[in-house]
C-alpha cells in the first residue's frame, strides 16, 4: 500500500470533514489549518531567467570539470525539497554554464549536465567557477529543476564571491538587473592555498507543489 | 546573444533583423543618410516608405528624416525603458514596448501617444498581423499575450511551457501564430482559439528567428544551432534544414516573393560581433549571396514598399542607413 504523505493542514481538514475536529472559533476550517501549517513552510527558491543558452539532451553526470579546464574548481551541492521540508528523491536537475572565459559551449555539453540525485534529495556537481559572458554582469550557473507534482523551478546560482559585488552582495546584488533576488547569491568557501584553491557553495532547492 | 532587457542581444535583434535587406549582398550598397545620434544605438528601425529612421536612445526614442538627416521627433518616455519600437502603418505610428509592461501607439510625427495596452510584462518582442487586427507581445514568464486591436482587450495568454518567448511571427492570413522559447521549442497557435496546433520539440537550441513563407505553409526557424528550419506549420515537423554555418542565426526575414530568406548569423559568444548575412534560395537551400564582412555590424533594416532595401550600422556616433536596388 502506498505510503499516504498528509500535512498537517491536510490532517485537520480531513478530520474535520469525518467531523473528529470541532473548533471553538469562527475562523473556517482552512484558516485554522493553514496557521497551524505555517511552522512547516520552507520558503520556494526565487525563479530566474532561463536564458538562451540552454541545449536539451544534456549527459548524465557529476564531473563537469576535466583535466586541465582553466578556472578555479567549484563544488555545488545542496538537496532538493519542497515547500513542506520534504526531500524530492525524483527529482530531475539539469544545469548550465559558461566556461571560465565566460564562453558557453554551443556545439558541444560542456558545462552541462543532468545530475543525478545521491538520494535524501542531494545533489552535487564539481566544475568551475562560470567567467562573466560578455553582456550579463554576474558569474552565474543555469537550474532546470523539476519533480512530479510539483512546479519546475527554473534559476541561478549567484556567487557572493563574484567581484561584481565588491565584497558586499547585500548592496551591490542589484547591479545585475537579472538578479531580483538576494537569496540567489549563495556564500562561497574557499580552501586551499592559492594554488590548489577551491570553491564550494551549497545551494538548496525548493520546488512548489502544483 | 543579446536580449534587449539585459541589454544582452537579440529580442531586440529579432526586432532589429526581422526585416534585414536582402540587397545588402546583392550589390555595392548606397549610403542614403548618415545621422548624428550622439552614441552608439543598438536597436534601430526605419518605416517602410523610407522616409524615417528610429533609433533607441536610453529613455528616449529619435526619429529622423532619411533624406536629409532632419530630427524629427526626440520622444521622451520618461522613467520607463523601451525595450522594443518599430514603425507601423507605412510609418505613420510608432510601436514602442516599454520595461514597465506598456505598449504604446506613437505618432511618429508628433510623439503623441495615441493608445496604450498594459501587457502586463515587458514586451521584448512585439508583431502586429498583417490585416492590423491582432497584435502579440512577450509576456514574461512562461507566457505570449495575443490581443485584440479592434477592442483593445487581450484575446489570448499563450503558455510556453518554461522560458521565455523569442521571437514571435504571425502566418500572413493572421490565423496562426508561431512563438520560440527559450526551452528550445516552437508553439504555433490558433489565433481564433488559442490553442495550441502544433509544438515543435526536435530543436536543441533556442530559435532566435521566426518567419513564414507567404502562402503561410512553410514556418523557417532560424536556430542557435547554426542552421534553418523549415517547418511544416501544419504538422510542426521539421522538413528540411539549411546546412548549418559557423555561428547561430539571429534572425530572419522573408523576401515578399517567398522565393528567398535572408538569415544574419552572430557568435553567441560575442554579442557585439560582426554579423554575417546570407541569402538562401527557399527552393534549393542553397546559398545565393553573402556578406560576412568583418565590418558588418547591422542594427536594423528592412523591405520598403517601393523594392528597396534597407539597413543601418553605426560609425562611432554616426548612424548610417545603406540602400540597395
Amino acid at each position: 500500500m502506498p505510503r499516504c504523505h498528509l500535512t498537517r493542514r491536510e490532517l485537520i481538514e480531513k478530520c474535520a470533514a469525518l467531523g473528529v475536529v470541532v473548533t471553538a472559533t469562527t475562523l473556517p476550517i482552512s484558516a485554522i489549518a493553514r496557521i497551524w501549517d505555517k511552522s512547516e513552510v520552507h520558503h520556494a527558491t526565487p525563479p530566474n531567467a532561463f536564458g538562451p543558452f540552454y541545449k536539451k539532451h544534456s549527459p548524465q553526470g557529476r564531473e563537469l570539470r576535466m583535466a586541465g579546464d582553466t578556472g578555479l574548481p567549484l563544488t555545488v551541492t545542496g538537496r532538493v525539497l519542497d515547500t513542506r521540508g520534504e526531500v524530492l528523491e525524483n527529482a530531475r536537475v539539469e544545469v548550465w554554464h559558461a566556461d571560465h572565459f565566460g564562453k558557453y559551449d554551443i556545439e558541444g555539453y560542456r558545462f552541462r549536465a543532468q545530475i543525478p540525485l545521491e538520494g535524501k534529495g542531494a545533489y552535487s556537481f564539481d566544475s568551475v567557477m562560470p567567467g562573466h559572458y560578455p553582456d550579463r554582469v554576474c558569474q552565474h550557473v543555469h537550474f532546470l529543476v523539476s519533480a512530479p507534482g510539483h512546479k519546475t523551478l527554473v534559476t541561478q546560482l549567484y556567487f557572493a564571491t563574484d567581484p561584481v559585488f565588491e565584497g558586499d552582495p547585500d548592496k551591490n546584488f542589484t547591479r545585475d538587473p537579472l538578479l531580483k533576488s538576494r537569496e540567489l547569491v549563495r556564500p562561497v568557501v574557499l580552501t586551499g592555498d592559492p594554488k590548489t584553491m577551491h570553491a564550494a557553495v551549497n545551494f538548496e532547492l525548493c520546488l512548489e507543489r502544483l | 546573444m543579446k536580449r534587449c532587457r539585459f541589454s544582452f542581444a537579440c529580442p531586440v535583434l529579432a526586432g532589429i533583423f526581422l526585416s534585414i535587406p536582402l540587397a545588402v549582398i546583392a550589390s555595392e550598397p548606397k549610403l542614403e543618410t548618415k545621422i548624428a545620434v550622439n552614441e552608439e544605438v543598438h536597436f534601430t528601425a526605419i518605416s517602410p516608405d523610407g522616409k524615417i529612421a528610429g533609433a533607441m536612445k536610453g529613455n528616449k526614442i529619435g526619429i529622423w528624416s532619411i533624406a536629409d538627416a532632419h530630427q524629427i521627433q526626440m520622444i521622451e518616455l520618461g522613467a520607463e525603458r523601451p525595450v522594443f519600437f518599430d514603425f507601423l502603418d507605412n510609418g505613420t505610428n510608432l510601436m514602442v514596448g516599454l520595461l514597465n509592461g506598456k505598449i504604446q501607439l506613437h505618432d511618429a510625427q508628433t510623439g503623441k501617444v495615441l493608445r496604450s495596452l498594459d501587457n502586463g510584462a515587458p514586451p521584448f518582442v512585439v508583431r502586429v498581423s498583417k490585416d492590423g487586427k491582432l497584435l502579440a507581445a512577450a509576456g514574461g514568464d512562461r507566457e505570449v499575450h495575443l490581443w485584440d486591436l479592434a477592442t483593445g482587450k487581450m484575446a489570448h495568454r499563450l503558455a510556453l511551457e518554461l522560458g521565455d518567448a523569442m521571437d514571435l511571427a504571425f502566418s500572413p492570413d493572421g490565423r496562426m501564430l508561431a512563438g520560440s522559447s527559450e526551452d528550445t521549442n516552437i508553439y504555433v497557435w490558433d489565433t481564433n482559439t488559442g490553442a495550441v496546433k502544433n509544438a515543435v520539440r526536435d530543436l536543441s537550441l533556442t530559435t532566435f528567428g521566426l518567419a513564414f513563407a507567404p502562402e503561410g505553409k512553410w514556418l523557417f526557424a532560424g536556430s542557435g544551432d547554426y542552421a534553418i528550419h523549415v517547418i511544416d506549420a501544419g504538422s510542426g515537423k521539421v522538413t528540411r534544414n539549411f546546412p548549418a554555418q559557423k555561428v547561430p542565426v539571429i534572425a530572419l526575414a522573408m523576401a515578399p516573393d517567398g522565393k528567398s530568406i535572408v538569415a544574419v548569423y552572430r557568435d553567441a559568444n560575442a554579442p557585439f560581433g560582426n554579423t554575417p548575412i546570407l541569402l538562401w534560395s527557399t527552393e534549393s537551400g542553397e546559398v545565393l549571396k553573402k556578406n560576412d564582412s568583418p565590418e558588418l555590424k547591422a542594427n536594423g533594416g528592412g523591405f520598403l514598399s517601393d523594392g528597396r532595401m534597407v539597413y543601418s550600422t553605426m560609425n562611432g556616433k554616426e548612424l548610417q542607413v545603406w540602400s540597395l536596388r
